[in-house]
């Protein structure tokens, strides 16, 4: 017999676990779809059983987190067990409801006991009896959440609902991953009209829906979650359009711990793509060597991530195809391109100070139909950048007299303090004539 | 004559499934794995005519930085699909539910880029400076981040005795 070493056992290992791995025959298809709409992420998760959306919420729990370890034997598992969600009373209308409540258990026992078989699917492997938190009636209609100690994490959480038929079905199931998350809520019922949560003792928000302010910038409006006995029913917002919420633990300092839920089982982000049709990086200035497209890429998203332009979690994103980069003459180096957000494309230019923070600059939503859709007037006078892709681009400064001209191709930096007349020379048809305002 | 759009589907009739294995490993979730995969394949797509030499090489880059990138991004959401990641589809599977658990859960364990060191270091093969240029760092870092990645699979392969398995498998 071989004898492996520890690297090739590994590397067999994965070779293994991948092997009856293979890509969807409809995969091509896929790929064209979204090549079509051009609506290229999906970001949304979709959680749980039977294609639920389960919000799993990251919470620096202060009950949640006292002594929960990964190890199985530790201090942790003994606190996790000892824990009040598995050892309080049942909360909810149908607590005392024994019919009820034994259902539910022998859901959970046959569940467990099927495909489950007392793990999930990562290895979380769950121990002793769920205990019922709560059980309750929703517009949904009857519903349950149990919670379970686990080897690894601590404790997990379950919710069940019944159908109209009388059938208990598990609506999503979730381990608490590191010590302070748990599960936060499920949408329950096949109409998606009730977000479930359980009361794991912090203070929750949940916003219906997201802004984009004029400028470009993303914002959620939270409203404080209410729970009663246990748990809070939520309402979710229906309709024929599919739309994204979040929900989040009150303080929040930055996005980071937002989960969010769809109202829907399709993802709502199918926009049309309204960017502009160009593929490359155009260099504002003669000679200058460019980074490459993905430096450039990357450099612009976390800048306008950072500033509050994007939104982690959204469903689809359509990213900038082209940048215009080029260097100040303080040695800023500017990065131009544009993001598609929602139903429309914006366009925006960073600006790296050697040592400072990346700065922002909105510059407006793409117009494809427009001679210049690409203008930008950058802060503290500092000039303009142009862009127009497959075009020689002539400038001067407006008044009697040529007072100074340049040129660029693709893209240009214009100064700043002037009055502005352009020539756009496609080669094709008849040069084009624009003006900038001082 | 062979168009742009009879290339990229050749290249993905041809390439999906490899490119689908380390996705999933980079992302230890199938369905997200699937998902970056679409997502990077609509990129090439679009960059088709800046990609001069090795498509697929240009795929796995992007996968990379997306994995990273996608991590980085939303570094704080539980990753919650990995609880339902395995795929339960195929019999073989079937047969080393245990073993695929085991690794995928010790790999979403691991921080995105000692994930990706790994998966380019012991599943793609690659030389620690050609892990370093995709990651963008030194072969340095590479190497300290693969080793304690690799510790870290170690400690599950004995634990779950599936290093025997694996060996028995090319014996």
């Amino acid at each position: 017999m071989t004898q492996l070493t520890e690297d090739e056992q590994v590397r067999v290992a994965l070779r293994l676990v991948t092997s009856p791995v293979v890509s969807s025959p409809d995969l091509l298809l896929e790929v064209r779809h979204r090549i079509r709409r051009t609506s290229v992420r999906r970001r949304v998760q979709r959680f749980g059983v039977g294609g639920f959306a389960i919000a799993m919420m990251a919470m620096t729990a202060v009950m949640l987190n006292a002594g929960v370890t990964m190890t199985a034997t530790g201090p942790g598992l003994a606190a996790a067990a000892n824990h009040v969600l598995l050892s309080g009373p049942t909360g909810g209308d149908l607590a005392a409801d024994t019919g009820f409540t034994t259902q539910v258990m022998s859901t959970w026992t046959a569940w467990q006991q099927g495909g489950a078989n007392g793990h999930y699917d990562d290895g979380t492997q769950l121990t002793e009896q769920m205990h019922l938190a709560w059980a309750g009636t929703t517009p949904a209609g009857d519903a349950a959440i149990g919670v379970q100690a686990t080897v690894q994490t601590g404790l997990a959480v379950t919710y069940f609902l019944a159908g109209s038929a009388g059938a208990v079905t598990v609506q999503g199931t979730g381990p608490i991953r590191t010590p302070g998350r748990t599960l936060g809520g499920v949408i329950i019922g096949t109409e998606r009209k009730v977000l479930l949560s359980l009361d794991v003792g912090q203070p929750m928000e949940y916003a219906s829906s997201r802004s984009v302010a004029p400028d470009g910038h993303v914002s959620w409006r939270f409203a404080s979650v209410h729970y009663r006995d246990g748990a809070a029913i939520i309402a979710v917002p229906t309709g024929p359009k599919a739309h994204e919420m979040r929900f989040q633990r009150v303080g929040l300092a930055s996005d980071e711990d937002q989960v969010y839920v769809l109202n829907q089982p399709v993802s709502p982000y199918e926009s049309d793509d309204r960017r502009l049709a160009w593929n490359g990086v155009f260099s504002v200035n003669e000679g200058l060597p460019t980074p490459s497209f993905d430096s450039l890429e990357r450099r612009f998203n976390d800048a306008l991530y950072a500033a509050g332009y994007t939104d982690p979690g959204q469903g689809a994103e359509m990213e900038s195809g082209w940048y215009a980069y080029g260097r100040l003459t303080d040695s800023t180096e500017m990065i131009t391109g544009e993001y598609q957000l929602d139903d429309v494309s914006r366009v925006f230019a960073v600006l790296l100070v050697p040592g400072g923070s990346p700065v922002v600059v909105f510059g407006g939503v793409v117009n494809r139909e427009v001679d210049l859709p690409v203008k930008v007037r950058l802060p503290d006078g500092r000039g303009w950048v142009v862009v127009r892709a497959d075009t020689t681009i002539t400038w001067r400064i407006a008044g009697p007299g040529i007072q100074d001209t340049g040129v660029g191709h693709d893209a240009a930096l214009l100064p700043g303090g002037h009055e502005l007349q352009l020539r756009l020379d496609t080669g094709g048809t008849a040069p084009k004539q624009v003006s900038l305002p001082a | 004559m062979v168009g742009k759009d009879d290339e990229f589907d050749a290249f993905v009739r041809g390439s999906s499934t490899r490119l689908l294995r380390s996705a999933w490993l980079l992302v230890a979730d199938r369905q997200a794995a699937e998902d970056l995969l679409q997502e990077v394949l609509v990129k090439v797509y679009f960059a088709w005519g800046r990609i001069e030499t090795n498509p697929e090489a240009y795929a796995r880059r992007a996968l990379v930085r997306q994995a990273i990138n996608r991590h980085r991004y939303r570094k704080r959401r539980p990753e919650s699909t990995a609880a339902y990641g395995v795929d339960r589809t195929s019999p073989d599977i079937a047969d080393s539910v245990a073993l695929q658990r085991s690794v995928i859960a010790a790999l979403h364990e691991l921080p995105p880029k000692q994930r990706a060191a790994v998966v380019l270091r012991y599943f793609e093969d690659l030389s620690e400076a050609e892990a370093a240029v995709l990651l963008g760092c030194t072969g340095g870092t590479v190497r300290a981040q693969a080793s304690r990645g690799l510790a870290r699979l170690r400690a599950v392969l004995t634990s779950e005795d599936t290093g025997d398995r694996a060996a028995e498998v090319v014996c």
